[in-house]
């Protein structure tokens, strides 16, 4: 397995493949009798999948001065995708804190060799240079959600962590395009 | 967004019932705190479920 390459150089807009740390998902608001509860995930780790032209048109929409004279290229959210602790998804234990128990992936055999050589069309395995603090993780595409755009812009002098090299970017967004627009064909009948 | 909107960064919830709302890991390090950061990893804790609940104020 290749290490990603990464850039720790912080921009101010969003950028596909950035990686953020704590990403807060709500998952479920409900209001009774006046009070207001709120679930919520928070993600150690998440990747933005969105394409980095969207997200480039949006920033200059909403940040340009004079403002444009249309809100056209506004996005209503920003795709991402959770980064899982890789030996936690081995275990099939990942998800443990939120009552989710996975699969487990023999990581001395071939179910671990090809999820680490990304045969597994629903992850992506990443390892980091060793100036990048982050474990070997795996990206789950199965799990994508979204944030707002503004949300990330404003978490992002705290919580980002790294971007994604060009290439390495790229191989991760079209392996999750793919993903998702795969065509599940009904089981054989028997 | 509203600057109190539940959604909002800087949101303070009146109570929480279950998880934690405090932030797993500290930021990244700064340039020259680089070596008494190095044992910080990111991504090694779990997702977790935080929930929060307070009355809605009255306008």
């Amino acid at each position: 397995m290749q290490q990603t390459r990464v850039s720790q150089t912080e921009e101010e807009r969003i950028l596909q493949g950035d990686i953020f740390r704590d990403v807060d998902y709500v998952e479920r608001v409900s209001e009774e009798a006046g009070i207001i509860e709120v679930s919520r995930i928070v993600f150690p780790l998440a990747i933005v999948l969105t394409q980095d032209c969207d997200l480039a048109q949006d920033y200059i929409f909403r940040h340009t001065e004079p403002p444009p004279s249309t809100q056209d290229k506004w996005l209503i959210s920003v795709l991402m995708a959770p980064i899982y602790n890789a030996e936690h998804v081995y275990r099939g234990e990942h998800l443990n804190d939120l009552g989710i128990k996975a699969e487990l992936i023999s990581k001395n055999k071939s179910p671990g060799m090809f999820l680490r050589n990304n045969e597994r069309p629903r992850y992506h395995y990443l390892e980091f240079p060793a100036e990048i603090p982050i474990v070997a993780s795996v990206i789950d595409f199965k799990h994508y959600f979204s944030v707002h755009v503004e949300y990330l812009r404003q978490i992002k002098p705290t919580r980002f962590v790294c971007t994604l090299s060009p290439l390495y970017r790229e191989d991760v967004c079209q392996r999750f395009a793919t993903y998702l627009s795969r065509i599940g064909l009904p089981d054989a009948l028997v | 967004m509203p600057e109190d909107s539940i959604f909002s960064p800087e949101y303070s919830p009146p109570s929480q019932t279950t998880g934690e709302s405090k932030q797993a890991f500290p930021p990244p390090p700064e340039v020259g705190e680089q070596q008494e950061a190095e044992h910080q990893l990111y991504g090694v804790s779990k997702p977790k479920r935080v929930i929060v609940r307070g009355k809605i104020a009255a306008d």
